[in-house]
């Protein structure tokens, strides 16, 4: 009997595993037949461009959503590191990029690190702490930022590398990094014992303490490298578009949350998983592009972005008993 | 054969306090080589102590530990996995997406370089696996498992470290009737084959006869007794354990229902899309035994009657009227409660007894405009703890802070205060609780029927409390009713092979 139900959910489950990219591939083919525009190398690089992006937010919150917390400060953290990054080169007298990015990254990671000490030896809910957190260090971001775009003429030639670079004269630079950072936290999660005990911890920390995992010490490190990710995300953002907008990560925030919830309907239901939230951050841009491109207003992406959200996780929530972790369902 | 018994552990006075309050009194026990030692005694009595000590989560505060001669002492658990002490603790420690092999070696992975080895995982598991002799999948997530399975999985793992003694803290507490047994011999192999030492700590009387080698009783921190198993009779185990006039005796009078109103009478229920036969009645006054394996179906149909589970129809009368689709608000009003098998999932954790007691009376404990009256909630609260006998510190106190014992006296209490209460379903109420808590409840199960002249089904894994508290006896298997006894037909044999589905 065991057998019988075992193999049913198994297929399921199969089919139900790469529904995010069919999805993905039947709205991109609804949005060619009704703008053909939409199917150009330009407009398809700009969609890979802005996947990039929320990708890369999304890569760091999902390694936290993983051990079952969570972290709403991705934003406040990428603004800090792009912030920090655009200040220390506001001025003639400095102009070593290499070293301000850096410097961003350690601010990014101090949040990350204060994070995790509030969330994990302090006690807060992450979701509380994270909200808090966010709050705080958007202080320190008006500072930076004066609460206005910033712009410098002295920012170096190379503060919009990252950004706008080219390899090949083709591939834009933030895709480029996007496989790379990819590429590592795949393997990092699926191939190492830290991605091992992330996923562990996310889904039975009791079994971990009592094998001898280090639980707290997991969680600390998954801030860790969320902020180390999420700042860089920032930074290469900032010099895309070169200016440091003070609301630059928490205007992303959402995307980035829907990403990765939608990616845990992804290979492996019910789970989060850095594949999965990529395939959801391509999903979203091609809805985003594909809606502006076919000019209807703005309000229509919100409304498709919320609805996406909650049929993902309603899509969890029904077929999974469990619930996701750090979201808990009472089942 | 003397050198086959070498003593593996000795513990000489060892002795823990908390907080003034003396949990391990200067105990004294060995354990030798290719012996089943069981640990008895009720909740609170030590043996937890005495294990975590063991294992090094906690430092005595006195008394001497021998590991094969030597003389140890544990700053962590890590230091006495070292020196051969294994654990299996009576929650599961599993990580339910990753498959067997990688839960045994969860926590020390093998690496290449930076990555783990998977083929080293799996060739390491499959080593020890062969060399326990037994036969469980584990390439297969353990979500995947049955609970029996993923049992032998965590022993596998307890194995990592080549062990000397092993400690398995109420292994049995999770498995279905029937993945006690082959579970019960794969122990039994480990003593014969291996050689082990084992601890083991259980509840239930039965089983601790049936496996072990030495009993040890403990009560109230002290060791009481440690006997060979042969020479110690079950009575006076039993008196042993239970601290004096503890246990309280159920008495149970022949009763003749053949005039009694009939409370419920059900021939058929569909779910899950299946129909199943369940024809059984339950007249006034009368305490009916649901006995099964774990998913036999006992619970569902009750659940479904109770309109708690999704039911496509149903052959049932209930007070002499049809029921159909059923509603378990609708039910409640009509007399109709069932406290689930999960005592937490009937109670409110994080509220006070007192809001637990009155939740389900607001209707009555509040005025017309909707406002609650806490005078009157107050005073109704204080009755239903002071008729339960509940222990509680403060009728504010949060019902989390209380044992399952009292949880449970809590539950059933305030569905008794039920003003039209006709049946009352328990399912496993007495799930993890000592003898003593447990006899409590089928004193009340008892005084319900007989003096309150109420209905109970009283559905139990544990066929040995049913036959003592019922008046009669229905059989499931496979989602139907196989069998109905009546108490004077009650028979062990029986009724265990009606269980397990064997025909005559």
């Amino acid at each position: 009997m065991q057998q019988n139900a075992s193999k049913k959910g198994f297929s399921l489950n199969e089919m139900t595993k790469y529904l995010l990219l069919v999805v993905a591939a039947v709205i991109f083919v609804f949005f060619s037949i009704l703008q053909p525009k939409f199917c150009t190398v330009n407009n398809i690089m700009n969609i890979v461009n802005s996947a990039t992006i929320t990708a890369l937010m999304a890569i760091g919150m999902t390694i936290v959503m993983e051990t079952g917390e969570m972290n709403l400060a991705v934003g406040a953290e990428a603004t800090i590191a792009a912030a920090v990054v655009g200040k220390l080169l506001e001025g003639p007298s400095f102009n070593n990029y290499f070293i301000a990015v850096l410097i961003g990254l350690a601010a990014a990671m101090l949040v990350g690190a204060l994070n995790a000490f509030f969330v994990v030896k302090v006690g807060i809910p992450s979701f509380i702490g994270t909200i808090a957190m966010t709050t705080f260090v958007n202080g320190f971001i008006k500072i930076a930022t004066g609460n206005r775009y910033m712009y410098s003429q002295y920012w170096p030639d190379s503060f919009s590398f990252l950004g706008q670079g080219k390899v090949f004269g083709i591939i834009p630079m933030p895709v480029i990094i996007l496989v790379i950072v990819a590429a590592v936290t795949i393997i990092i999660q699926d191939c190492t014992r830290l991605g091992r005990y992330i996923n562990s911890v996310g889904v039975s920390p009791a079994a971990c303490k009592n094998v001898g995992i280090d639980a707290k010490r997991t969680v600390v490190l998954a801030y860790l490298l969320c902020s180390l990710i999420t700042g860089f995300c920032g930074i290469v953002l900032s010099s895309e578009v070169k200016t440091v907008s003070p609301t630059l990560g928490s205007d992303l925030l959402m995307s980035v949350f829907a990403a990765v919830m939608m990616g845990a309907t992804f290979l492996r239901p019910g789970r989060y998983n850095i594949q999965g939230t990529i395939a959801a951050s391509l999903l979203l841009a091609i809805i985003s592009n594909g809606t502006v491109s076919i000019g209807a207003a703005d309000f229509v992406d919100d409304l498709i972005q919320g609805c996406i959200i909650l049929l993902a996780v309603g899509f969890i929530s029904l077929t999974h008993k469990g619930g996701l972790p750090s979201v808990k369902f009472n089942k | 054969m003397e050198n086959e018994k070498t003593v593996v552990l000795k513990v000489e006075d060892l002795t823990k306090e908390f907080a003034g309050l003396v949990a391990n009194d200067h105990i004294n026990l060995e354990v030798r080589k290719r012996e089943i030692h069981a640990l008895c005694g009720e909740n609170g009595a030590g043996k937890s102590t005495f294990c975590k000590m063991l294992t090094g989560v906690y430092h005595p505060d006195g008394g001497i530990i021998y590991v094969n001669g030597k003389k140890v002492s544990f700053q962590s658990p890590a230091e006495s996995l070292a020196a051969g002490i294994s654990m299996v603790y009576q929650e599961r420690n599993l990580v339910g997406h990753l498959t067997g092999a990688q839960n045994i070696c969860l926590g020390r992975e093998p690496r290449k370089g930076l990555l783990i080895d998977e083929k080293e995982i799996c060739r390491k598991a499959e080593e020890i696996r062969s060399r326990l002799g037994i036969d469980v999948p584990l390439d297969v997530p353990v979500d995947e498992l049955g609970a029996g399975m993923q049992q032998i999985i965590e022993i596998i793992r307890a194995f990592y470290d080549n062990p000397s003694v092993l400690i398995l803290d109420e292994p049995t507490a999770s498995l279905g009737e029937g993945e006690v047994a082959p579970f019960l011999k794969f122990v039994r192999n480990l003593r014969d084959e291996l050689g082990m030492a084992i601890f083991f700590i259980s509840h239930k009387i039965e089983e601790v006869y049936e496996i072990s080698d030495m009993i040890t009783v403990f009560a109230d921190g002290k060791k009481v007794l440690t006997a060979p198993t042969k020479e110690l009779s079950r009575d006076d185990c039993v008196k042993a354990m239970i601290r004096a006039g503890r246990q309280k005796t159920v008495t149970v009078k022949e009763k003749d229902f053949s005039n009694a109103e009939t409370i419920l009478e059900a021939r058929e229920v569909t779910y899950d899309n299946k129909k199943h036969q369940v024809p059984f009645t339950v007249k006034r006054g009368q305490a009916v035994g649901f006995y099964g394996l774990v998913g036999s179906g006992r619970t569902e149909t009750m659940e479904a009657i109770g309109g708690i589970r999704l039911s496509e129809g149903m052959d049932v009368s209930f007070m002499g009227e049809k029921i159909a689709k059923t509603e378990p608000v609708q039910m409640i009003n009509r007399g109709f409660i069932l406290t689930p098998e999960k005592r937490i999932n009937g109670a409110f954790p994080g509220l006070s007894l007192e809001d637990n007691i009155c939740e389900l009376y607001l209707d009555k404990l509040s005025n017309k405009a909707g406002f609650m009256m806490f005078d009157k909630m107050r005073e109704f609260a204080l009755k239903v703890l002071e008729k339960n006998e509940v222990k509680y510190t403060n009728v504010e106190q949060n019902i989390i802070e209380l044992s399952g014992g009292n949880i449970q006296k809590i539950i059933i209490g305030r569905s008794v205060a039920l003003d039209n209460l006709q049946l009352l379903v328990l399912d496993e109420p007495t799930a993890g609780m000592d003898l003593g808590a447990k006899s409590e409840v089928y004193v009340e199960i008892r005084h319900l029927v007989d003096e309150e002249n109420k209905s109970v089904i009283f559905i139990s894994s544990e066929l040995e409390e049913l036959l003592t508290t019922c008046d009669k006896l229905y059989v499931f298997h496979d989602g139907d009713v196989v069998a109905g006894y009546k108490r004077a037909e009650f028979s062990k044999e029986r009724i265990l092979s009606d269980a397990i589905g064997r025909k005559e």
